[in-house]
């Protein structure tokens, strides 16, 4: 058995010897866990990590590697990408290439997509076994604060001690309380690796997990409508997310809004080949209607797993939604369980997550000192518009600094590569904006970006802001021509101004 | 005692190919260990399969019962053509060897992992 000599802060002039399994245990193999894991045993840890799917209604199941290797992020960006490359075919036409116009194969794509993730999950297992990091693949709950009870998929139990846990299981889609929503619809856990082609599609929900799929599906030509209840991408700047919702919409995808979905019936069952046939319910506008769909994806929200981990069996601190309450140390209330990743009340991203996993594991075994920092976090959202922002929406920013103090600098632009388009009800959304703070030096809190390739744009502008730029040192830098990266060191035309921005420049 | 682990030696893609058409549909979990042929001596012209066989060897004397593991040699000219078989198939997709792949998954070892035990093992004993 593993020994380990703990100082007991409590009692600073004694040494207290511990007879644990592990030094830590982490709970959940996703990205957090994982970096966390790794980084903990290149210290010298003695590491095991439990990592157990729960499948789906639908019994969709995955491997090694948490939601956006499996369900998430990267089978997201592929089928973006799927969807990206149909509207490429149709530019190269315009730069004379000659395509025979091919309807897209869903199955080869998602066989080719789960190909990668299965390789992936391979190569984590074995980097694991490199890196001297136990896993098991089995569901653990809390006995007590130092100890686990985990069980297979055959049922074979078994109990872990440890010396400290990291709680990273990260979270599932929630489900809404309408009739027939767990028996029929799906949801981002299993639309990646579906196995006949989705048909026409309903997305439920106006979170960017349901705007992008709707997005994607719609480029691969499958005919989908959004239902929504409010707004669009809550959270996210607004002035964007209208423009996304536009956009998409003159991609040809239909909004139900306001509309709330009130019932799924099966008017035919969906074999292994075909998909269902659903008679949705839902109530638009204070109307009751109904329509059919072959496939509806609800997107609504997620929830963090906390609760499936018994979490009472610890006295474990949490909010009524799941997010566990921790310290700037990601310690929550019980004194050797940690939390990081979507269990927190932090933007749930994957990179964040690993950089949380990694820090709290230099902190905890090899003396760091360096936090987690929460604030100015670049994402990107890959709607067939994407979209990036890092900082502040507008709404924010007025909130946080006042309304005189908040100065607004946005332009359009023409991503030169789409000049060979005809013209179109879908120009005139490629848009940027700079969000700076007057009240100190115009210092830029929010930087919002939308068009192609926006996460490489707006990752690279990120540094500016954690490096706290000015709107003066984006005027400094020189931008490289011609791309739309540039767009952010010309811009002169404030809101305030009410100057219009329908300008084309060279 | 060793376990009796079913174990085919072939030499080149034709061969190779007829292997496992004729293991795949069997109850046996079939792995395929592609490595450099071997001289006079027993030894292969590549030097980390040299270092991965006996390390192979030495798994495979652990492994299930069910297991069954093709052994591929592939000469120097054959290899040393980038447009072999073993690279082009979209099956294989052999970029180095030592691979040692289970067949019809994606799971597999490339070159130093070969040679490190524990990581063999959990492929062999993979369910």
């Amino acid at each position: 058995m593993f020994r380990v000599q703990v100082p007991d802060q409590d009692a600073p002039d004694m040494e207290r010897a511990h007879d644990f399994n592990f030094d830590l245990a982490v709970l959940g193999g996703g990205s957090g866990g994982l970096a966390c894991a790794k980084e903990a045993a290149k210290h010298g840890a003695k590491v095991v990590v439990f990592d157990f799917v729960q499948p789906t209604p639908l019994k969709t199941t995955w491997g090694l590697g948490g939601t956006c290797l499996n369900v998430g992020c990267i089978p997201k960006k592929l089928m973006h990408t799927a969807s990206i490359y149909g509207e490429l075919a149709e530019d190269a036409q315009l730069y004379g290439w000659n395509l025979t116009k091919n309807s897209h194969d869903w199955d080869r794509m998602v066989g080719n997509i789960q190909n990668h993730i299965k390789a992936q999950n391979w190569k984590i297992r074995v980097d694991l076994r490199d890196k001297n990091v136990t896993y098991y693949n089995e569901y653990a709950t809390f006995v007590d604060k130092h100890t686990v009870k985990s069980v297979n998929k055959r049922g074979a139990e078994r109990t872990v001690t440890a010396d400290k846990f990291v709680l990273a299981m990260g979270g599932r889609p929630n489900y809404p309380d309408v009739p027939g929503a767990q028996d029929y619809a799906i949801t981002s856990d299993d639309i990646f690796s579906l196995k006949y082609h989705p048909g026409k599609t309903l997305c439920v929900g106006a979170s960017y997990i349901s705007l992008e799929c709707a997005g994607f599906l719609n480029g691969l030509g499958i005919d989908t409508t959004v239902m929504v209840r409010s707004i669009l991408l809550r959270g996210f700047d607004k002035d964007c997310s209208e423009k996304i919702g536009g956009y998409m919409e003159q991609c040809g995808v239909k909004f139900l809004r306001p509309c709330v979905p009130n019932k799924i019936e099966c008017v035919k069952e969906a074999t292994d080949s075909s998909a269902p046939e659903l008679r949705v319910s839902f109530t638009q506008n204070g109307e009751e209607k109904s329509d059919i769909f072959n496939t509806v994806l609800f997107a609504i929200g997620r929830k963090p797993l906390t609760d499936k981990i018994n979490p009472g069996a610890i006295g474990l601190k949490y909010d009524p939604n799941g997010k566990i309450p921790v310290t700037e140390e990601e310690l929550t209330n019980v004194d050797n369980v940690y939390a990081i990743g979507d269990l927190l009340n932090a933007p749930e991203l994957t990179p964040l997550a690993i950089q949380s996993g990694r820090l709290l594991a230099k902190r905890l075994y090899a003396g760091s000192k360096i936090l987690t920092d929460y604030v100015n976090v670049p994402t990107t959202v890959f709607t067939p518009l994407e979209y990036g922002s890092v900082g502040l929406s507008e709404d924010a920013a007025i909130a946080k600094y006042g309304e005189e103090n908040v100065e607004v600098y946005h332009t359009k632009h023409t991503p030169t590569e789409q000049v060979v388009r005809e013209a179109s009800a879908l120009e005139g959304y490629n848009y940027a904006k700079l969000i700076c703070n007057r009240a100190d030096n115009e210092r830029v809190v929010g930087l919002h970006y939308l068009g192609p390739n926006a996460g490489e744009i707006t990752g690279g502008f990120g540094l500016g802001l954690i490096m706290g730029a000015t709107k003066s040192d984006f005027d400094r830098l020189v931008g490289i021509h011609p791309t739309s990266s540039e767009v952010f060191t010309t811009m002169n035309i404030t809101r305030r101004s009410g100057q219009s921005i329908d300008v084309e420049d060279c | 005692m060793a376990n009796v682990v079913k174990h085919v030696k072939v030499s080149g893609f034709t061969e190779y190919l007829r292997a496992v058409q004729q293991y795949k549909d069997s109850s046996l979990h079939l792995f395929t260990l592609f490595t450099g042929s071997l001289d006079a001596d027993g030894k292969s012209w590549c030097p980390d399969c040299n270092k991965a066989d006996p390390v192979i060897e030495e798994a495979l004397n652990s492994a299930p019962e069910c297991t069954c593991v093709i052994t591929a040699y592939i000469d120097r000219p054959t290899w040393k053509d980038m447009n072999n078989n073993f690279r082009k198939s979209q099956d294989i997709q052999l970029t180095s060897i030592p691979t040692l792949i289970k067949v019809g998954t994606e799971k597999r070892l490339e070159e130093g992992q070969c040679a490190k035990l524990s990581l063999v093992q959990m492929l062999l004993e993979d369910d």
